[in-house]
């Protein structure tokens, strides 16, 4: 066991596959796959061997994994040189590294509808 | 006053010793009470709400975990206050709460430190710790909106309320009004077994409920590492916490 629990509100690890409807409230860690949509208010990590077939909304995002599906990030969201995005992408910062590969409209430096944002509104 | 449960298997005379230290020192810190002995002639939940019909000031359980699970099921969502003399083994639930074996344990229900913790509920029972289910294609249902499946390589998905497993240091706080799914993987190791091959990562989710399939490979679960139970199986926190004395070394 390397990791210390305590300090992580969900990881959803390289050997279970999730479906249907994921919200969290604090920071995502995917390592496995997720098929549905997927939402949080902080931080997502998507994990080189992390499949997901999902929406996605979230506070931010550092992606190194597959994704099919529309992203919408409030804030940053970093692609690294293994992430693979198939869908549209919304994020006010975008940081793409050589060999990320889009496959969708980016659109970025505007507000984004997360769920957030939403909510801040109302 | 303080009622006394002692399980049937300390009748074995390799207990005796240990029982009479245990009475000694609760004499002399001035917490005596009566001693109930269990008997496999006695119906144990009859003989368990006798003693809660007294009021007592705490019901203190000599026991192992398996002692305390028993009593879980009589005493849940009742005003009960559960003291715990570990004796005999495992004794990995009280070791959680900061209880010491045996008549050391006497101090810590004498200093009558209460803690209020959650309880799982499965299928209507009660667990202090865990729910296990083992393999591939285990699958669970959670807060029903989203399906937890395990693929290959997975050791098992759990449920946990107090501790991830005996002797693991990965405590959770059993007074946060959630339980959380573990899952996890079987260990690498490479074709000769003796280097380690990169590990799988494990998974940590909070659910307030959950619903245990039935899957091929598993229609059974393990409840608190020691008692089996039928899938399908729902999962949830009881409503009421339980009161327990515990010593200034709980891991929570």
């Amino acid at each position: 066991m390397s990791k210390d629990f305590k300090d992580v509100e969900t990881i959803i690890g390289s050997t279970v596959k999730i479906e249907g409807d994921f919200k969290g409230e604090g920071d995502i860690i995917v390592e496995g796959v997720v098929e549905g949509t997927l939402k949080t208010r902080r931080n997502l990590t998507v994990g080189e061997a992390a499949k997901i077939k999902a929406g996605v909304e979230a506070g931010s995002a550092f992606v190194a994994g597959e994704v099919l599906g529309d992203l919408k990030i409030a804030e940053s969201l970093e692609l690294t040189a293994s992430a693979k995005i198939t869908g549209d992408i919304e994020a006010k910062i975008l940081t793409v590294a050589t060999g990320a590969q889009i496959n969708g409209s980016v659109k970025m430096g505007g507000e984004v509808a997360t769920e957030k944002v939403e909510e801040k509104k109302k | 006053m303080y009622q006394y449960i002692y399980d049937h298997y300390l009748g074995n005379k390799k207990y005796d010793k240990i029982l009479a230290k245990i009475e000694a020192r609760i004499i002399d810190l001035g917490i005596q009470g009566k001693i109930n002995k269990i008997t496999l002639l006695k119906n144990f939940e009859t003989y368990v709400n006798e003693i809660i019909a007294k009021q007592p000031e705490a019901l203190v359980v000599v026991g192992n975990d398996e002692t305390v699970s028993k009593i879980l099921n009589i005493i849940a969502e009742k005003e009960i206050v559960l003291g715990i003399i570990p004796v005999g083994e495992p004794n990995t639930i009280a070791g959680y709460f900061g209880i010491p074996k045996e008549e050391a344990a006497c101090e810590i229900v004498s200093a009558r430190k209460i803690k209020e913790i959650d309880l799982g509920k499965i299928n209507g029972q009660f667990f202090m710790s865990s729910v296990e289910v083992f393999g591939e294609g285990a699958a669970v249902i959670c807060n029903n909106k989203f399906e937890v499946r395990a693929l290959k390589d997975t050791e098992k998905i759990g449920i946990y309320n107090l501790c991830f497993e005996a002797g693991s240091t990965k405590i959770f706080n059993p007074q946060d009004g959630q339980l959380e799914l573990i899952s996890l993987p079987k260990e690498q190791k490479s074709f000769w077994g003796l280097k380690k091959q990169k590990q799988l990562s494990e998974s940590l989710i909070k659910v307030k409920k959950a619903k245990i399939l039935s899957s091929p490979n598993s229609n059974s679960v393990l409840v608190d590492g020691h008692k089996i139970m039928k899938t399908p199986a729902e999962v949830t926190l009881g409503e009421k916490k339980l009161r327990v004395i515990v010593g200034s070394e709980r891991k929570f």
